[in-house]
């Protein structure tokens, strides 16, 4: 945006010297994981370091709503029809579990003012993925994680069903597969076990 | 040129393409002087359009363009508060003719019609229906209508509108658009009688009561057609050129002296009555338009 | 060029199209599957025309101005919100695809493309979608004018043509369909910037109810889907910082979004362990005591004290003051960039090409 705009650059920059910051050249392009290891010499990477393999795990993978859209901001891939995440699923061994609210909201940013709509929202990519038969599911936003492990317990003091769906981090999943040991990719900090993932991965 | 009234650069594009300077069609409309910023910024929608509909970036290339019937300088007639004369009906909008603008109507001046005269039609509406509750309707008329409306939806076998409307749309264009003959009209006069007749047969295949476009479609087919009718009545009646009626081979000239006065039409027993009203000049005494 | 701008006779192709047919009526539902001839510049509302016409009168669908302006043809493709009249249909054909079409979402269908926009007008006419000038008319027949530049916030906002895109796919509003939706609060903040409007603290009051601005969920569906670039959420986000810098800031929304200000200003970080209290207040919180607690114990949240402060946080702070001072603190802060957006969908469109000059 400030790169299109020279007015509202120069604004920010007279402001950012003002409080003795040094001025924004524009120079940097944001680049987000997901998209580095999705293509290019990154997927090349990627393919490499996945040598211990997902061995045709189950992954559901949830995109996470800002890295989607707007779609003429990020401009990565079709934000109706993404494909980066299983991609990386299947570069790293897994099998991608298709399902149609994978590119739809958790519900995280309202999830404490309004905790009911959110719930509303959270429960779908949770039992669709159940239902399309996911071992486990993969998010590359950190909020998407937390409302998808740690809020699975207010789903079940709320609709009663128990999901136990093990959620990981696209980070944790490409550690994994890269035999990165349980301890490093701390789990412990899951609300929701990870431990049928990693029995059913040997690890 | 650019920034003269719709009629004249209607008729300046039409003379072009007739004249066979046109391209397959078009005249080309060139923003490009005013630089990507300016179209960007202020033209947005222009260029959205010219991209959606005819593939082109007016940043980069001529938009093609040819006159079309954009707007319906005629209407309903109404009195300033958007009364008409059938009690209790007021009109506002493209469908009202409240004159104010004459035999054409320069850029922007919809808006009038509709916050303007909207306004007032509605603040006038809503007052006479809290002080009237209901209005004497004719049996005969409610029988009638529900009589037409039964013999449209129980007919089985016949012609789909879609041609007839279609047929009528390109003819009206071709004899009745920018540059109007006195033969061209009286043709049209002779096509539109015959689409009326095909009218008779139509058929509605969607015969449900719910959300039925197929039969509001064919009715404002009918109305279509009867306001053609209406329209080639009335041009072939105004022998003279004004504003967006323009006759330049037999009547190329304004004259205030026989024709400065309204065109009215009503229909009755099946077909259009012509009248007139006159035309009230306060302040402003009209002129000839130069640019 | 294309052949539709240049009247040449057209080439034709075969558009093969599915659409969901439904009847209220009696609950029939079912996915038919139509054949046209159509010419190569055929939008999908054509599509449908000609179905209509020539296949089945029976296909229920709005449409009226047929060039983006009236807002009756929204409906789905392939499950996502478009304006019929505004899709066309060559690429698609050319690749193959055979398109799904349906009714908009989060509006009850009345039969096939037709929803029941009752509940859509329910909501506009709730933000009360006029001016309410609070000042007298001029005398003498004489006008007050405003400036473009002082209208140039609400630009977008006014490009609105009510067609739905953005309500059917608003994520919070399926799962609370009395949220007030991104259609009318895009149309509030067309009020509340308004210069010439004098209630927006009524207005602001109002839209910070239950239903109200707060329970966006920031999904971004409504920017992604509007086809007139309208940008909903940029909007919600507006009217929120509004309200904040009018005190109205007693939703658990307002309260989480100002903790953010707060501790980027004290901090220079964003104090997570306190965002729950901060946001729910105490007693809340304590009801809240064993869901944190078992996010404590899964080292999820780092201790609340002491906070851990930036070590130029005093840029932070300076920065906080800035903003302030040039009254940038409500939804003047929040920076649209339109231009910036436009020039970079320009690019994108043209592979990167810059603009020609003016004179080019």
């Amino acid at each position: 945006m400030l790169k299109g705009d020279p007015e509202l650059l120069g604004r920010v920059n007279e402001n950012l010297q003002r409080v003795g910051i040094p001025a924004y050249t524009g120079s940097i392009e944001v680049r987000h994981l997901l998209w580095e290891i999705s293509d290019g010499p990154g997927y090349e990477l990627l393919k490499q370091a996945a040598h211990k393999g997902l061995k045709g795990l189950r992954v559901a993978p949830f995109y996470g709503c800002q890295i989607l859209r707007p779609s003429k901001l990020l401009g990565h891939e079709d934000p109706d029809r993404p494909w980066s995440l299983e991609r990386i699923i299947e570069a790293c061994g897994g099998e991608p579990v298709d399902y149609p609210a994978k590119i739809k909201c958790c519900g995280f940013p309202i999830i404490q003012a309004r905790e009911e709509t959110a719930l509303g929202e959270l429960i779908q990519p949770i039992e669709q993925a159940v239902e399309a038969g996911a071992d486990a599911m993969v998010t590359p936003c950190p909020l998407c994680h937390l409302s998808l492990d740690a809020w699975q317990s207010k789903l079940k003091k709320a609709t009663g069903k128990d999901f136990q769906m093990p959620i990981l981090h696209l980070s944790q999943l490409v550690g994994v597969a890269a035999g990165l040991e349980a301890s490093e990719l701390m789990f412990k900090r899951h609300v929701v076990s990870v431990d049928p993932v990693l029995e059913k991965l040997e690890v | 040129m650019e920034l003269a009234s719709r009629d004249v650069i209607s008729r300046a594009e039409q003379t072009e393409i007739d004249e066979g300077r046109g391209v397959d069609g078009n005249v080309l409309l060139d923003l490009r002087h005013l630089g990507a910023e300016k179209i960007l910024d202020r033209l947005h929608g222009t260029r959205e359009l010219s991209m959606v509909f005819a593939g082109v970036d007016p940043i980069r290339e001529p938009i093609p363009v040819r006159p079309g019937a954009h707007y319906h300088m005629g209407g309903v007639d109404t009195d300033v508060w958007g009364k008409t004369n059938v009690e209790g009906l007021y009109a506002a909008g493209e469908c009202a003719c409240v004159s104010v603008h004459g035999a054409n109507r320069l850029g922007g001046n919809a808006l009038m019609e509709t916050i303007t005269y909207g306004k007032r039609a509605g603040r006038h509406a809503a007052e006479w229906a809290l002080a009237n509750t209901t209005i004497e309707i004719p049996e005969s008329t409610e029988q009638d209508a529900e009589r037409d409306l039964k013999a449209l939806l129980d007919r089985s076998d016949g012609e789909r509108p879609w041609r007839i409307r279609d047929e009528l749309a390109r003819t009206m264009h071709e004899n009745f658009g920018v540059f109007r003959r006195e033969d061209q009209m009286e043709r049209q006069g002779e096509i539109v009688a015959g689409l009326r007749e095909r009218y008779q047969q139509i058929v509605v295949e969607d015969k449900g009561q719910l959300f039925n476009s197929d039969l509001t479609q064919a009715l404002e087919l009918e109305f279509l057609l009867e306001l053609a009718e209406c329209m080639v009545v009335c041009g072939i009646a105004r022998k003279e050129s004004r504003g967006a009626h323009a006759r330049p081979q037999d009547y190329p000239d304004r004259d205030d002296a026989n024709y400065m006065k309204h065109t009215m039409v009503s229909w009755e027993n099946g077909e259009p009555r012509l009248d007139w009203k006159p035309v009230t000049v306060t302040k402003w005494q009209p002129q000839e338009r130069t640019y | 060029m294309t052949e539709a701008a240049l009247n040449v006779e057209a080439r034709t192709m075969r558009v093969p199209i599915k659409i969901w047919r439904y009847d209220s009526a009696t609950g029939e539902r079912a996915l038919k599957e139509y054949v046209v001839d159509a010419p190569e510049w055929v939008t999908l509302l054509d599509v449908l025309d000609i179905i209509k016409d020539q296949q089945d009168g029976s296909l229920s669908y709005r449409k009226s101005c047929r060039m983006m302006i009236c807002g009756s043809c929204g409906m789905r493709m392939d499950g996502a919100a478009v304006l019929a009249c505004k899709t066309r249909m060559y690429d698609i054909v050319q690749s193959g695809h055979v398109p799904v079409i349906s009714a908009m979402g989060n509006l009850p269908i009345v039969k096939d493309l037709v929803v029941d926009m009752q509940p859509f007008w329910d909501k506009f006419h709730a933000v009360k979608p006029w001016l309410q000038p609070g000042y007298e008319e001029p005398p003498d027949g004489k006008e007050y004018i405003v400036s473009q530049e002082r209208m140039n916030p609400i630009h977008k906002e006014s490009l609105c043509i009510n067609c739905g895109c953005c309500v059917s796919e608003c994520n919070a509003m399926e799962s609370d369909p009395e949220f007030l939706g991104p259609q009318a609060l895009a149309k509030a903040f067309r009020f509340v910037g308004d210069p010439r409007d004098q209630s927006d603290v009524d207005r602001l009051e109002d839209l910070n109810s239950e239903h109200g601005i707060w329970e966006c969920t920031r999904c971004y569906f409504c920017t992604e889907r509007c086809p007139k670039g309208v940008d909903p959420r940029d909007s919600i986000a507006k009217l929120g910082a509004e309200s904040v810098k009018e005190g109205i800031d007693r939703d658990l929304g307002a309260k989480h979004a100002k903790w953010f200000v707060t501790s980027a200003k004290t901090t220079g970080w964003l104090r997570e362990t306190e965002l729950v209290p901060k946001t729910q207040g105490i007693v809340s919180a304590i009801k809240e005591t064993r869901f944190a607690m078992t996010l404590a114990l899964k080292g999820k949240v780092p201790p609340p004290v002491p906070p851990h402060v930036a070590q130029d946080v005093e840029e932070s702070r300076k920065l906080y003051d800035l903003v302030h001072e040039q009254g940038r603190d409500g939804a003047a802060g929040i920076v649209q960039g339109e231009r910036g957006i436009a020039r970079m969908e320009y690019l994108h469109e043209t592979s990167g090409e810059e603009p020609p000059d003016a004179d080019g």
